[in-house]
C-alpha cells in the first residue's frame, strides 16, 4: 500500500515538466566553451604576432602631424576692412541724400522757392556730378573698381572661414 | 577607458592642442598597421594615417566616450584606407571566400632548426602577408589592438558572423603556417 502510494507521488512528480532554460543556452555554453578554447590555443599565436605584426610609421611622424594641426589653428580669420558700424553709416547717409534729393527734385518743381539748405545741397550734388562726369575714363573705371571690390570684400566677410 | 587618456582627450576639447601628441604618439602604430594592411604601400599608409589624425582632431569635439577613442580613431582610419582603394579592391573587404582558397601552406620551407629573431619575424610577416587582406586586418585589429569582436564590427561594418569566421580561418592558417614558431 505504502509502495503503491510511492509509485503514484513519483510518476506524479515525473508527470511535471521540468524547467527550461532559454533556449538557446547550449548554443550560450558552446559558444563560451569555444571561446575559451579558441582563447588558449591563440595565446602563442597572440605572442608571436604582437612581437612580429607591428608597423611603425616615420620617425617624425608626430611632428608632421603636430605641425599640421598648429598650423589649422592658426589658420587666419579675415576680419572684415570696413567695420559693420562704417557700413551702416555710409548706408543711412545714402539714404538719407537720396531722400534729400529726391525730396528737393519733387519740391523743385511745384515751388519756385527752394529752402537754402536744399538748395544747397541740390547745388553741391551737381557740381559734384559734373565733377565727376568731368574726370577721365579710367579714373572712373578705377573709382568703380575699388567699390567693387569693397563691395566683394563686405559679403565675403560676412562668411566666416570656417576649418 | 583610461583615465589619463581621457583627461587628455578633454584638454584637446578645451583647444589644448599639444596634448593631441600623447593620443597621436599611442596609436600611430596600430593606425599605420591597420592602414598598411588596407594599402599595402607604407608612403600611402603614412598619408592616410595623418589625414586620419588631422581629422579625428578636428572632430573630437564629436567623440562622445561610448566606445573606445582607438575604435573611433580606426573607423576613421579604415574608411580613410577603403577611399584610397579601387572600387574593385574595397569589395574585396567584404566576403571574399574565393580569397582564402588561394592560400596554401608553405610546408616545404618549415625550418627546422631553432631561428633567428629578424628571420621569425620574416617568417611571421610572410604567413600575415599570404591571408587574405581582410583576413589579416582581422587578425591584426583581434590580436593586436586586442579589439573585441564588437569593436571590430563597428570599426569595419562587417557582420559578427563574418568576422568570426574569417578569424577562425585566418588563426587556422596561422597556426598550421607558423607552428614551428608555436
Amino acid at each position: 500500500m505504502a509502495q503503491d502510494k510511492e509509485d503514484k507521488l513519483k510518476k506524479l512528480i515525473q508527470s511535471v515538466e521540468l524547467d527550461q532554460p532559454k533556449a538557446d543556452f547550449t548554443a550560450t555554453i558552446m559558444q563560451q566553451i569555444e571561446a575559451q578554447e579558441s582563447l588558449v590555443s591563440s595565446v602563442a599565436l597572440q605572442v608571436l604576432l604582437e612581437k612580429h605584426l607591428m608597423e611603425s610609421p616615420s620617425a617624425d611622424f608626430t611632428e608632421n602631424v603636430m605641425m599640421d594641426i598648429e598650423r589649422l589653428d592658426k589658420k587666419v580669420v579675415y576680419e572684415p576692412i570696413i567695420s559693420k558700424e562704417v557700413w551702416y553709416g555710409v548706408s543711412i547717409a545714402a539714404a538719407l541724400l537720396i531722400t534729400l534729393v529726391s525730396f528737393v527734385g519733387k519740391s523743385s518743381k511745384t515751388n519756385i522757392d527752394v529752402p537754402p539748405l536744399a538748395n544747397n545741397i541740390n547745388q553741391l550734388t551737381g557740381k559734384i556730378i559734373l565733377q565727376i562726369n568731368g574726370l577721365p575714363g579710367l579714373v572712373l573705371a578705377c573709382l568703380f573698381a575699388v567699390s567693387s571690390l569693397l563691395l566683394l570684400e563686405h559679403f565675403f566677410s560676412k562668411k566666416k572661414y570656417q576649418i | 577607458m583610461h583615465t589619463e587618456e581621457q583627461a587628455y582627450i578633454e584638454r584637446v576639447k578645451k583647444g589644448d592642442s599639444a596634448s593631441y601628441a600623447f593620443l597621436v604618439n599611442k596609436y600611430k602604430n596600430m593606425a599605420f598597421t591597420v592602414a598598411l594592411k588596407i594599402v599595402n604601400n607604407r608612403e600611402d599608409a603614412e598619408d592616410i594615417i595623418q589625414e586620419s589624425f588631422l581629422k579625428a582632431y578636428q572632430q573630437i569635439h564629436t567623440f562622445e566616450n561610448k566606445s573606445k577613442f582607438s575604435t573611433w580613431l580606426y573607423t576613421i582610419v579604415y574608411r580613410a584606407a577603403l577611399n584610397k582603394l579601387p572600387r574593385n579592391k574595397v569589395d574585396f573587404f567584404s566576403i571574399d571566400d574565393e580569397a582564402h582558397e588561394s592560400y596554401a601552406v608553405d610546408t616545404a620551407s618549415t625550418p627546422s632548426v631553432s631561428l633567428e629573431t629578424k628571420e621569425e619575424q620574416q617568417y611571421v610577416k610572410d604567413a600575415i602577408q599570404r591571408l587574405p587582406q581582410s583576413e589579416a586586418l582581422l587578425i591584426t585589429l583581434y590580436y593586436l589592438n586586442e579589439s573585441s569582436l564588437k569593436e571590430i564590427e563597428e570599426i569595419t561594418g562587417l557582420s559578427m558572423n563574418n568576422i568570426k569566421i574569417k578569424l577562425f580561418r585566418a588563426r587556422k592558417k596561422l597556426e598550421q603556417e607558423l607552428h614551428f614558431l608555436l
